[in-house]
């Protein structure tokens, strides 16, 4: 999480930053959206200080684990560009059907060339405050989002070009909610990559 | 306010012109040492318009001298102020002084004084145009102030105007709220009236039907009372004949006892006749007494009677009316059966009226049609049997033939004329080709001529087999073409079905949010996964431990206390789980089905393996345990059999009753030749023979008498 901030020292990011960030936001979306949406016991979060808000983290073991066995790949493909989407699925343990899910769209700034790139135009500052402004959305999601009363867990499914692949990682279906609305949040970008987020529940 | 707007430049205005006109002076004062004439700019002036004072800025300006200007282009000022104007003046004066000091003071004097005088005029004109100029504010002045007067009275007009129109709105709009309310209230009582028309309208209706029930009520009172009074007048003339008949009873009775007192009186008069007469005495005051009585009876008899006969008449008069009543509605009835009738009859005859009347004008046509036809006919007949008629067309036929004949002979004259001259024509030619030459020349020409018909032949035979070479290859690239046209819309079907397919595949793809070059990828060890197969893990736990648990209550209940845990963990190892036992009775199952389907083939199969046997060998072969008994099917009676038996090795015959009549046939099969097949099938030859009635194919071995 400090790493991001050797990069701080510069006013703009260049795309090992923006990687940096957009993984960052990810880990702290992923554990607030665990905390707030109840997937596991409040107890089991501490709360820390980052983006200026206090962010809730989890201290299972098995979710520590679990996300740092991933975050290095999502970086290593954020950086070569094959990650399209990032989808957090909440599903039902028992009935094991999806419930809520979360979507990270992440499109590339459009270059002349068509490669990525390199080096960005937006000061440090507005990224972390757009950061921000989708971290206290998420947060006040939970007002109109459906209450989930059973016993859930996670799953994270990356939309990928056809080209990635590591080990450890298998080829899933997609999921697909029924009667879904969706909504979509602010999006922040780091002028080499943007970020969409939105969510989709079940409605009733 | 324009004016008040304006007077602030005008004020300014014509401080600058005072000024301006003041330092002038002042400077004309301190060049020419002749005090000038500064009245006018002490007196008080009221301002002038700013259009004055231009003008007057650009008069003065104007009427300075053209040197001045000239001075100021020179010394490089071109304002258009007053003060600028005046220092340039200032240099002329100076410029003028120091260059015409020294020679001409006089004439330097001389335009000074000139050039004063023209100021001076100068001056007195900008007086009285200033003057003018005051004397025009002041009108304008004072025309202000009265419009803007005449503008605040037509103000106030206004307003009150207003007020009384907004006035009157009020009340009008007043007015109409009243109207309408008076409109709601009319129509409610309009309403109500309405209803209350119907109710009455209703309660007359139900009059009517009260009034019509009651009289048809009366009506029956009638009849029934006319039918009380003559039951009365019937049981009244019933009662006045049993009064009579009593009476006339009585009387007899009376007159009985009477000559019973005579005859008694003459026979007991005279012994006892006291007796007798006191007797006879209580008798005849008992006849009185009855007689008195009868009397009475009658007179009240009577009385009730005259009551009964006066009323009488009056019954009677009703009656009569009843009755002429009754005789008036039955006429009534039967008129009004009459009548409809007749209204029947006579609307019948209405509508034939009609219809003959409809028809009439259709005839009417006719007729006039028949009418003008018998008036052709009348005519034509007239014609025909007239003389001069029948003249007449004769000639006109024969007119009319002659005409044809004329014209048939111009036609043929015409005819005859282009005969001639063809025949001229040809004769020409041919007088031509004569002088033209000889035979050579018309050989020649006969010659092109005929080269120029095989030319033409060829020509016409090359087209038509072009022509129909063309339409052979027409036809040949026609088919083609529609045949590459089929095919190419098969494909183009084809092709169009694919993109359909594809275009729903495309759209699933979307819609599932995968395109085609994503990969969706999940990490293997993630939670949801763990967590599922966790639950699912303990939920296979619990249910083992459940079983166990089951186990050792139901042991505990058999009364077995020791050694639970091994039993439990016997029991489980012996695998007596109702899983267990589940999977083992399905594969029971399973293997009976297997038998069942197993017999019933070996069954089948062997019924028909011995039923061809025995159609083959002749022979019904029944097994048991080894021992064979055959019985042949030629054999005469079912209990013929021969039994054979595995002894060893090999197969030997058993005896039975049959075999002894077989003798000569075991000698010579079983113990000479050894050999069963021969001596059955030299049996199976044998039975055949006995039993055909023609001799047999094979003449039997032995003769021996069976």
């Amino acid at each position: 999480m400090a790493t991001g901030s050797a990069q701080e020292t510069q006013n703009f990011v260049t795309l090992k930053g923006s990687v940096e960030l957009i993984v960052d936001f990810f880990n702290y979306s992923l554990n607030s959206i665990l905390y707030q949406r109840g997937v596991f016991p409040e107890e089991s979060f501490i709360p820390t200080q980052h983006y200026g808000l206090t962010m809730y983290m989890s201290k299972n073991p098995d979710i520590k684990k679990y996300t740092d066995e991933i975050l290095p790949h999502l970086k290593q493909w954020l950086t070569e560009g094959k990650i399209k989407k990032l989808v957090l699925a909440l599903c039902d343990v028992n009935s094991k059907e999806p419930l809520e899910c979360w979507e990270f769209r992440i499109i590339p700034e459009e270059t002349p060339t068509g490669e990525i790139k390199q080096q960005g135009t937006k000061p440090l500052k507005d990224i972390q405050q757009e950061i921000r402004n989708v971290l206290r959305q998420i947060t006040a999601c939970v007002t109109f989002l459906p209450l989930l009363d059973c016993v859930c867990s996670f799953d994270l499914q990356v939309h990928t070009t056809n080209d990635a692949g590591a080990e450890g990682w298998g080829d899933v279906q997609p999921i697909s909610i029924q009667n879904a609305q969706e909504v979509q949040l602010r999006s922040f970008s780091t002028s080499i990559q943007n970020v969409h987020t939105f969510v989709s529940y079940k409605s009733v | 306010m324009e004016n008040s707007s304006k007077n602030v430049p005008d004020d300014l205005d014509s401080t600058v012109l005072r000024h301006q006109v003041q330092r002038y002076f002042n400077e004309l004062n301190q060049e020419s040492g002749s005090p000038l004439n500064m009245e006018f700019l002490s007196m008080k002036r009221k301002p002038a318009s700013s259009a004055v004072s231009s003008a007057s800025l650009r008069t003065l300006d104007s009427f300075l001298p053209k040197k001045i200007r000239f001075d100021s282009s020179m010394t490089g000022e071109n304002s258009f102020t007053g003060e600028s104007s005046i220092f340039p003046k200032r240099n002329v004066a100076e410029s003028y002084s120091q260059s015409l000091n020294k020679s001409a003071k006089v004439d330097v004097a001389a335009q000074y004084e000139q050039k004063l005088s023209e100021k001076q005029a100068n001056i007195l004109e900008l007086q009285q145009k200033i003057i003018q100029t005051e004397m025009k504010l002041n009108n304008v002045v004072t025309a202000k102030d009265q419009l803007e007067h005449d503008m605040s009275n037509l103000k106030e007009k206004c307003k009150i105007k207003i007020k009384h129109y907004e006035d009157k709105i009020e009340d009008l709009n007043v007015e109409i709220k009243q109207l309408h309310l008076r409109n709601e209230h009319m129509s409610k009582e309009n309403l109500l009236k309405k209803e209350a028309v119907e109710h009455l309208k209703l309660a007359f209706a139900e009059e009517k039907l009260s009034c019509s029930q009651e009289l048809a009520e009366s009506e029956q009172k009638i009849i029934n009372l006319q039918l009380g009074y003559e039951e009365k007048i019937k049981e009244l003339e019933n009662n006045l004949e049993n009064a009579l008949l009593k009476a006339s009873k009585y009387q007899m009775e009376a007159e009985e006892a009477k000559h019973q007192l005579k005859l008694k009186e003459t026979v007991l008069s005279p012994s006892s006749s006291n007796h007798l007469q006191v007797v006879i005495e209580q008798q005849r005051q008992v006849i009185l007494e009855m007689e008195n009585a009868l009397f009475a009876q009658r007179t009240t008899f009577s009385q009730s009677q005259e009551a009964k006969l006066a009323r009488i008449p009056q019954l009677e008069k009703e009656l009569l009316q009843l009755q002429e009543t009754n005789q008036l509605y039955r006429e009534t009835a039967a008129n009004e059966l009459l009548l409809k009738e007749k209204i029947s009859a006579l609307q019948e005859s209405v509508q034939r009226y009609k219809e003959q009347c409809q028809a009439i004008p259709d005839l009417q046509g006719e007729m006039k049609k028949m009418a003008s036809h018998l008036r052709d006919w009348e005519s034509m007949a007239n014609r025909l049997f007239d003389a001069d008629s029948l003249s007449q067309v004769q000639t006109q036929t024969k007119s009319d033939l002659e005409d044809r004949v004329r014209k048939l002979e111009r036609k043929l004259g015409v005819v005859q004329k282009d005969r001639d001259h063809y025949r001229t024509i040809n004769e020409m030619y041919e007088g031509e080709m004569t002088r033209i030459g000889g035979p050579t020349a018309v050989s020649t020409e006969a010659k092109q001529i005929a080269n120029l018909e095989r030319l033409l032949e060829e020509y016409r035979g090359i087209v038509s087999t072009g022509s129909t070479s063309m339409t052979s290859a027409n036809n040949e690239t026609v088919v083609k073409l529609t045949q590459e046209k089929e095919q190419l819309t098969k494909e183009l079907a084809e092709l169009s079905q694919v993109i359909k397919t594809l275009k729903i595949q495309l759209e699933l793809a979307e819609s599932k949010g995968v395109a085609a070059d994503t990969r969706v990828l999940h990490f293997t060890n993630n939670p949801l996964d763990n967590v599922r197969r966790k639950t699912l893990e303990q939920i296979s736990k619990l249910e083992k431990e459940n079983e166990s648990l089951r186990e050792r209550v139901r042991l505990m209940e058999a009364g077995h206390s020791q050694n639970l845990t091994l039993m439990v963990g016997d029991h489980f190892e012996q695998g007596c789980t109702p899983e267990r036992l589940k999977e083992l009775e399905e594969k029971l199952k399973s293997s009976e089905m297997m038998n069942q389907r197993v017999e019933e083939v070996f069954r089948k199969y062997c019924s028909e393996f011995r039923r061809g046997v025995f159609e083959l060998f002749g022979y019904q072969v029944d097994s048991d345990d080894g021992k064979f008994t055959l019985r042949s099917v030629f054999s005469e009676s079912n209990t013929d059999s021969l039994s054979f038996k595995y002894v060893g090795d090999g197969l030997m015959v058993m005896d039975t009753p049959y075999l002894h009549t077989l003798d000569d046939l075991v000698q010579l099969h079983i113990n000479n030749q050894k050999s069963i097949p021969v001596f059955l099938s030299a049996l199976t030859i044998e039975l055949y023979s006995r039993q055909s009635i023609n001799s047999s194919a094979y003449p039997s071995v032995m003769d021996t008498p069976s």
